[in-house]
């Protein structure tokens, strides 16, 4: 997962950062909105352990989803890939899209690190 | 209709969530004026997640207001119990971003535990601080007619629930259910000439935020919240001091900590301090959701402001039974919907 990345977008006049599109910065108002593309590497800012999934996720359960902060600054949900009992706030992780079409956003994502 | 004395009105607007995605069920709009035998008049349904109810209201003020229809009924409606869980729980992650956030996984319950883990960590608040809030909306809703869980329950009963997304325990969660709240709106000047009782709708204010969680830093209030009710106290020239009955969405028991510190009832961290001696139920210093609120009297989601509008204006009325709340003259309605993005804040107003 060397070249694990998200895809997303980023503000050419404020370097804001964000994983929807919009047309207009929300930070200043600027229209000069490209894509972007940023590292999988970050850390669990906070997370939970789903016991009652939506439809799409039953037989899953229970697993964990973390809120992730990349490393370059952008945030996104994502489900631990695999068991990860011990998952903690700051802990360092790593994340991938398992989506083709990278405008939608199905994250995975696993702990390196403390 | 009947309470106002009516056989005629000329706009019907309908809050509702998730008709489409449980029923197959659109244009409840014109279903719900057809069910009183109307047509020819204006209809809509409003959808905003679980502030249905509350922007369908702000939809029939803003057309009595601007002069557009005469009398209007503003209704929240919702079935949930006519799917499995999954699908009903699928279906609510539909107030958060497809494109972004649903692939991963997580849940309506899941987003607020990720507050609620947030919350307790940031203020250092144990979770049966918190577990006090299910307790008093019980005791509420032991005297509340048509309240869904009419049970008392303590807070012991709260920590030893099922865990639901982990801080989240069951008995912090609204339960699933059916549920359906109509008012009738007219001008002052028309209310009067129907009721002998009308209440004004002195505030009727939306704000929105970030559709999603993961877009904001903060996580332990919601803007949304803020924005709203300082609207709605400015429109209405009152402040906090000024509400004697409130109505929060506590569709999970950390958000009814959040709205009484976001509504500007208590500083913020220190909601919890309001619920350790009564000054939250009746009798206290701010009585809250004295019909069970949303964990007791239930939450069908798009109907749950509407609810909440009834249930003020009943208090107002002194139609509250039990638990009325004595000489109440004012009181604020928050209803949120999805993760704090889209929020309304209505004060209604005794007008005698």
């Amino acid at each position: 997962l060397q070249n694990a990345s998200i895809d997303g977008y980023r503000c050419q006049q404020c370097d804001w950062r964000g994983l929807s599109l919009t047309r207009i910065c929300p930070k200043c108002r600027s229209t000069r909105i490209s894509p972007g593309k940023f590292k999988g590497s970050g850390r669990i800012v906070a997370f939970t352990k789903i016991r009652y999934p939506p439809a799409d996720f039953q037989g899953k359960e229970p697993y964990t989803v973390v809120l992730a902060e990349l490393d370059e600054g952008i945030r996104l949900m994502a489900r631990l890939d695999g068991h990860h009992p011990n998952a903690r706030i700051g802990d360092r992780i790593e994340v991938w899209n398992t989506e083709t079409d990278s405008r939608k956003i199905t994250a995975l994502a696993r702990v390196i690190g403390a | 209709m009947s309470d106002a004395g009516l056989n005629r009105i000329d706009g019907v607007y309908v809050g509702n969530m998730l008709s489409g995605c449980l029923q197959r069920q659109e244009n409840l709009g014109t279903m719900m004026a057809n069910a009183i035998g109307l047509t020819g008049v204006s209809v809509a349904k409003v959808e905003s997640a679980c502030a249905s109810g509350g922007v369908a209201l702000h939809v029939g003020v803003n057309a009595i207001a601007s002069g557009a229809n005469d009398l209007v009924m503003v209704a929240g409606v919702e079935k949930m119990t006519s799917q499995p869980n999954p699908n009903v729980t699928a279906g609510l992650m539909g107030a958060e971003d497809q494109m972004t956030v649903a692939g991963s996984g997580i849940s309506f319950v899941g987003l607020n535990a990720m507050i609620a883990q947030a919350y307790m960590d940031k203020f250092s608040v144990p979770p049966e601080k918190i577990a006090r809030f299910p307790v008093v909306c019980h005791k509420h809703a032991l005297n509340s007619p048509h309240a869904q869980f009419k049970k008392s329950v303590t807070v012991d009963d709260v920590l030893n629930s099922p865990m639901v997304a982990d801080p989240i325990r069951l008995y912090e969660c609204s339960g699933i259910g059916d549920g359906a709240a109509a008012v009738i709106l007219a001008s002052e000047e028309k209310a009067r000439e129907i009721t002998d009782s009308p209440i004004l709708v002195a505030a009727s204010a939306v704000a929105n935020d970030t559709q999603s969680l993961h877009q904001r830093s903060d996580m332990t209030t919601f803007d949304a919240s803020v924005t709203s009710s300082r609207k709605a106290y400015e429109r209405a020239k009152v402040s906090a001091e000024d509400i004697d009955v409130l109505e929060v969405h506590d569709a999970f028991s950390i958000l009814g900590v959040m709205a009484l510190e976001d509504l500007g009832f208590v500083e913020k961290g220190k909601g919890t301090t309001l619920l350790e001696d009564g000054q939250i139920e009746v009798g206290g210093m701010i009585p809250t959701n004295t019909f069970g609120g949303l964990k007791a009297r239930g939450h069908p989601v798009g109907a749950t402001g509407v609810y909440q509008i009834v249930e003020v204006a009943k208090q107002l009325r002194g139609e509250a039974g039990r638990n009325q709340v004595a000489g109440a003259e004012t009181g604020y309605a928050q209803n949120i919907g999805g993760i704090g993005s889209t929020i309304t804040g209505h004060i209604l107003a005794r007008m005698d």
